[in-house]
């Protein structure tokens, strides 16, 4: 076959790209479909009472999502402050103080644990971490729980991120800070942290972003009930554990308040995502 | 001193991990071996999942998947195709990427919602694999053409003047000579799209339904083993020690897909790249 031009070669190759350009903005499709399905009510509530109001009574036409927004960010960033500064530590650990011998059993633990799935860490949680909170902690199933199975699940996500991030720092560096005779706490304090500021940032917003659109394991460990937590082991409902549980019976306006939960979800994650890499899109 | 605490502090966390690490992955491998062996997954489904095997539940997963990552795959080559070409639009590309990161962070869920309204209710197809595998491909297709355009961007700008200057059309340029060179990031990127489809739950469970009975074709609802874990921890009874055994199952299926990703990765990063006429 010559390679020469040929018109339905070219024919074809718009036809392909008309393609790939209708996938590659495919997330206004969704918008499409969730505001045409979500949209019913938005013109029916006020969009700053369901935000704020506290009562959900579906059959009732209540619908206040303020605890399930405030649920969804506490176990977020329970979740982080207890996974985050672990994986970076881990980081720093991994190529600086870690011994040779034991850097690739932990690479293959972290893989291991990356591919557990979430499901099963709900499972996990629900076999292991809740009858062991139940005595002490009632009722078990609760804001701590649900952040402790979330920490561990996004503890290796940061892990990856910040191990990309430090192997980008330049090696003469690390040989000046050597002849300077620095200790790893100022290697660590004042050359990687000082530099590398931003991107640790963009590596914790990361995991956020995956503490928050978590569904099954925290469905499966945090108790499901809607009110504001008074106590750090109160059960909790977050949004994505309240489209999950109700999708399955609800009906009319009832429905589309939970796609109106889903684009709140997705307006979250979009100011989180401009956050955090913001400058490569401008 | 203040040095000795630190690295005291970073062997503490590595402790810590490797706690963590027993306490789940050795908690879930000992009870999941517990009593498995392959006739569990090549056995008929019973009483609601306490007893016997999952073989309709892994044809069912299988079904899903593989459907999903044949749909996932070549739309996301085509989109990544899309995203070079217009390469030299700068702010087209941006804006592009932009909407594509947006859906790849977009959380699960939300994705079982969408494939809820398009695929069962405005295509009509109802909860069956087909709704659930195109949902998943939905969800793994951002994923994988960022990876493919990694891929592409990669290689060098001399292999587009020479194709330029042999006048070349973009067709044959793209999927006659730069498509050998990313034949690698393609691999390696479904592999990635295959792990997530695995493993994912949320975006199943308001499309492919609960069905149990052996698909006979892709408008039949069934579960996949992700689902059925969720089923057997939440809903019945006395079903963790087949939970287990599924969870098992189904992290032996990911870490395997995992390693085959990391080794295509690796096998990537140490090669030089090298155009070879073939």
């Amino acid at each position: 076959m010559s390679l020469a031009r040929n018109k339905t070669e070219d024919i074809v190759f718009k036809g392909m790209l008309l393609v790939g350009l209708i996938f590659s903005l495919c997330i206004f499709i969704v918008l499409f479909f969730l505001i045409r399905s979500g949209g019913h009510f938005l013109l029916t509530t006020k969009i700053s009472e369901t935000l704020f109001f506290d009562k959900w009574f579906p059959s009732e036409q209540l619908f206040g999502l303020g605890p399930m927004i405030i649920g969804s960010a506490l176990v977020s960033i329970l979740a982080l402050l207890f996974a985050g500064p672990l994986s970076l530590v881990l980081a720093f650990f991994y190529f600086y103080i870690c011994p040779l011998k034991l850097k690739s059993t932990l690479d293959i633990f972290m893989d291991i644990f990356l591919s557990i799935p979430s499901v099963v860490f709900g499972l996990w949680g629900l076999v292991v971490v809740v009858p062991f909170m139940a005595p002490l902690f009632p009722p078990g199933q609760g804001l701590l729980t649900a952040s402790i199975v979330l920490a561990m699940m996004i503890l290796p996500i940061g892990f990856k991120t910040f191990v990309a991030t430090l192997k980008t720092l330049p090696s003469e560096w690390l040989l000046a800070a050597k002849s300077c005779n620095l200790g790893e706490w100022s290697l660590f304090k004042d050359i990687i942290f000082k530099s590398y500021k931003r991107k640790f940032f963009v590596g914790f917003l990361l995991q956020i972003t995956r503490a928050i659109g978590e569904t099954m394991a925290v469905l499966m460990v945090c108790g499901n009930i809607i009110q504001y937590p008074d106590s750090l082991f109160a059960p909790i409902r977050t949004l994505t554990t309240n489209i999950a549980l109700e999708m399955a019976y609800a009906t009319d306006l009832h429905r589309t308040s939970l796609f109106f939960c889903g684009l709140l979800l997705i307006a979250y994650v979009f100011v989180l995502l401009l956050l955090s890499k913001g400058d490569e899109y401008s | 001193m203040k040095n000795k605490l630190f690295i005291a502090i970073s062997w503490l966390s590595f402790f810590v991990f490797f706690f963590i690490f027993f306490a789940v992955a050795g908690n879930i491998i000992f009870k999941g071996l517990d009593g498995f062996n392959l006739s569990f997954i090549f056995s008929e489904f019973k009483n609601s999942g306490r007893d016997g095997g999952i073989l309709t539940i892994i044809v069912s997963t299988l079904i899903i998947t593989s459907f999903a990552l044949l749909v996932s795959a070549s739309i996301s080559l085509l989109t990544a195709v899309c995203i070079d070409h217009f390469s030299a639009n700068r702010r087209l590309t941006k804006f592009l990427k932009l909407s594509l990161d947006t859906l790849s962070a977009t959380p699960s869920i939300v994705f079982g919602l969408i494939g809820n309204i398009i695929f069962c209710e405005f295509l009509g197809l109802g909860y069956s694999l087909i709704s659930g595998s195109l949902t998943l491909a939905l969800m793994i297709l951002p994923i994988q053409t960022r990876i493919i355009l990694i891929g592409l961007e990669s290689i060098p700008n001399n292999i587009h003047l020479g194709a330029n200057a042999l006048n070349l059309t973009p067709f044959t340029n793209y999927f006659r000579i730069k498509i050998h060179l990313i034949k690698n990031q393609i691999l390696s990127g479904s592999f990635i799209g295959l792990g997530r489809s695995l493993a994912e739950t949320a975006a199943l469970l308001f499309t492919s339904g609960y069905g149990v009975k052996m698909p006979t074709s892709l408008l039949d609802s069934g579960r996949s083993i992700s689902i059925h874990i969720y089923d057997l921890a939440m809903n019945i009874p006395g079903g963790n020690a087949n939970a287990y055994k599924s969870a098992f199952t189904l992290i032996a299926l990911v870490f395997i897909i995992s390693l085959i990703t990391s080794t295509l990765q690796r096998k990537f990063k140490s090669g030089r790249q090298e155009f070879i006429w073939n």
